[in-house]
């Protein structure tokens, strides 16, 4: 007799903490009528015990869906041994929201009648946080696969307003605020990241009845959160930021949670209450009693959630502490899984830049090559070009010693003659042939060179209709430098005049005497140049032109350099350059 | 009466070759002009001259096969090259060639070289 005393003590134990156990639970009769059901299943539900009790399971399901009818049915006939465990379902508040359960069944018998004991667990949030995650992940996976630039950031910053919105706004955790803290990895510190909750019980008084009136979906609230301002300017938004932990302070409360990986609810009965550190962080939020759920990602610990009723002042019950605990787990796998991919993102950004950028070099490579190659046949051009001139010279050259100078083809032969020697002058220069005997005056007339510039390309400037406005002091003293290389700078600069004006323009040259220097100013109304061809036009083998070597600037610098000279280019697109350069006198 | 000099000028270029007969017959040269390397060659073996101005680049014997073979046969003969091409003074082939004048219109070069080198032949 002693054995079932004590047995049916042991039974009373059981029964008197069933909700303690399980929670939510209720049973139903063969009839599909609940007969039983714990408080906080009622209360999860929306509804009072009163109300419920005889009712039809069906009740709670979803309404219009014909399947309704079969539910129980299917469930039984599912189970193993009479039992189901963590089947997803989906039940249907009183006020009509619908919230995602995780339910286990046990067939029961009792005087030949057949129960059923349902228990179940709202898993509304970590059904949408996770759906969240998916579609986050997806978008990341899409944007890897498509091979876009986009920031991935964002998808972070959603997925912690998500949590964060869970905890305080959603269907079953509805903490008053919630503060999130991670580990940041690089600085070994426990840092404030974001926090949620409304500034006054006025304003979270005035949410409550929106949401009440119109429950919202777990998108719709971000969004709403958003709107209100309630996300990311707030004042708690503010204070957790102000946290900023070493994570060797392990004397400090929030370190020890974070690291023994086990939640602590502070308050009161608290044994640290009044420690400093605790102290510290309880004026920090004015609240007396919060609960601190340690964010633990296969076995490392990466941050920490604390949550509060701090504006309605109710106390945090375990039925709080059961939700948070178990969606901070689905919280932290999704922060970490973002984190993660976000990452990968970012490194796979990396090796694409770095490829753009070895491809990048291939071109130029490339290019390169082919500037090389242009470079030899400009110097096989500048040879077979020498022996036709060589040509052209000696038998004008035969022809001029014989006349005398009042003759009538003394003048045109002379001109013949000296730009021969120029020309031959200029190939030198490119073959860098200083080997030749020529003798070179150190000094050069620079009207004469501006003439015979000009006179080699009357006939293109006449035939673009380009106006010229020369503008030539008189009695100017020679410059120095050589003849040919004067040349070349002249007849570079005047043609690249002509080239950039094209059709119909204003060509000015002017040579001005300025102290001990001669200025030479040419100037076209072109287009101008751009910045980056400002930057480039001194490169060998850059150019603008169809059928530029890109050689000519390149040659008028090195000459202006190594003669003593100096360069002055001002352009602006739309109006044209000027190309100023200057010689001391002899 | 002096005995002229013998002047031969070996370049395919025909203008080349009538610009060179003109100026060195002005300067009282006897000029024998050849358009390849190979008739010049023929030449030399039987006929008496004192000079020899070889162009490089061209067709069939080039200029440097034929002043070698020119140096092993006529030994002592001088051979002016008179090329456009300044990079085959590096060429080694060319060292024993007497002077090495690059092309021009300017021909003074060329004629102070060749005056030079039969005025120390004496």
């Amino acid at each position: 007799m002693r054995g079932v005393t004590k047995q049916m003590i042991y039974q009373e134990i059981i029964f008197k903490n069933l909700d303690n156990i399980l929670q939510f639970w209720m049973l139903i009769d063969a009839q599909e009528q609940i007969v039983h059901w714990s408080k906080s299943a009622a209360h999860q539900l929306g509804y009072s015990t009163e109300e419920i009790t005889n009712q039809p399971f069906t009740t709670l399901l979803p309404k219009g869906n014909a399947e309704n009818l079969f539910f129980l049915k299917r469930l039984k006939e599912g189970s193993h041994s009479g039992s189901i465990v963590n089947q997803k379902a989906r039940f249907q508040q009183k006020n009509g929201v619908l919230i995602d359960v995780e339910l286990s069944t046990q067939i029961l018998h009792q005087d030949h009648q057949e129960y059923l004991l349902l228990s179940f667990d709202n898993i509304t949030e970590v059904e949408e946080l996770q759906k969240l995650v998916n579609l986050k992940m997806k978008e990341i996976h899409q944007q890897v696969h498509a091979y876009q630039s986009k920031d991935c950031g964002d998808a972070i910053q959603d997925v912690l307003d998500a949590v964060l919105v869970s905890i305080t706004a959603g269907q079953g955790l509805r903490f008053n605020r919630a503060f999130l803290l991670l580990v940041d990895e690089k600085s070994q510190t426990l840092e404030g990241i974001q926090a949620i909750g409304p500034e006054s019980r006025e304003k979270a008084w005035e949410i409550y009845q929106e949401l009440r009136d119109a429950p919202k979906t777990l998108t719709e609230m971000i969004h709403y959160c958003h709107s209100q301002q309630i996300v990311h300017d707030n004042k708690v938004n503010q204070l957790v930021k102000k946290i900023s932990l070493p994570l060797t302070e392990r004397e400090h409360f929030l370190i020890h949670v974070l690291q023994d990986q086990k939640y602590q609810l502070i308050n009161h009965e608290f044994s640290l209450f009044n420690t400093p550190s605790v102290r510290k962080i309880r004026e920090l939020f004015q609240s007396d009693e919060f609960i601190l759920v340690p964010m633990v990602w296969h076995g490392y610990s990466t941050g920490l959630i604390l949550a509060d009723n701090q504006i309605m002042g109710t106390p945090i019950t375990n039925l709080h502490i059961q939700g948070l605990t178990r969606f901070t787990d689905t919280a932290t796998n999704a922060i970490e899984s973002m984190k993660l991919l976000v990452g990968l993102e970012n490194s796979l950004h990396q090796v694409k830049r770095a490829n753009i950028e070895i491809r990048e070099n291939q071109t130029q490579i490339v290019q390169q090559e082919k500037l090389a190659a242009k470079g030899q046949l400009v110097t096989q051009m500048a040879h077979e070009v020498r022996g036709p001139l060589s040509i052209i010279g000696g038998f004008a050259r035969r022809i001029f010693k014989q006349l005398k100078p009042e003759e009538n083809f003394f003048d045109p032969l002379k001109r013949i003659v000296d730009t021969v020697h120029t020309l031959e002058c200029v190939l030198n220069d490119i073959l860098d042939d200083k080997q030749q005997k020529v003798i070179h005056q150190p000094y050069c007339d620079s009207v004469k060179l501006i003439h015979q510039v000009m006179g080699l390309l009357e006939e293109e400037i006449h035939q673009r209709e380009i106006s010229v406005n020369l503008n030539m002091q008189g009695d100017l003293p020679k410059v120095k430098i050589q003849e040919h290389h004067l040349f070349e700078i002249i007849n570079n600069l005047i043609k690249n005049a002509i080239e950039a004006i094209d059709q119909k323009g204003l060509l000015s040259i002017s040579v001005k005497r300025r102290e001990q220097n001669v200025d030479f100013l040419i100037q076209d109304d072109g287009p101008g140049l751009t910045v980056t061809t400002m930057e480039k036009m001194f490169s060998p083998f850059f150019t603008t032109k169809e059928e530029g070597t890109g050689l000519g600037l390149v040659v008028v610098k090195k000459i202006i350099d190594e003669q003593g000279g100096s360069l002055d280019v001002t352009s602006f697109v739309g109006k044209g350059s000027t190309f100023k350069f200057s010689f001391p006198t002899i | 009466m002096e005995i002229k000099k013998r002047l031969l000028v070996v370049d395919d270029e025909e203008n080349i070759r009538e610009l060179l007969k003109l100026e060195f017959t002005d300067l009282d040269y006897e000029v024998i002009v050849m358009e390849s390397a190979f008739n010049a060659l023929n030449y030399l073996k039987d006929h008496q001259i004192d000079l020899v101005i070889l162009d490089i680049k061209m067709p069939g014997m080039d200029g440097i096969e034929a002043l070698e073979k020119i140096i092993s046969t006529q030994r002592g003969m001088p051979v002016v090259i008179h090329s456009a091409y300044s990079h085959y003074k590096e060429n080694y082939l060319t060292w024993s060639a007497a002077a090495y004048v690059v092309k021009s219109g300017e021909l003074e070069e060329l004629i102070n070289t060749v005056e030079t080198l039969i005025r120390e032949q004496g």
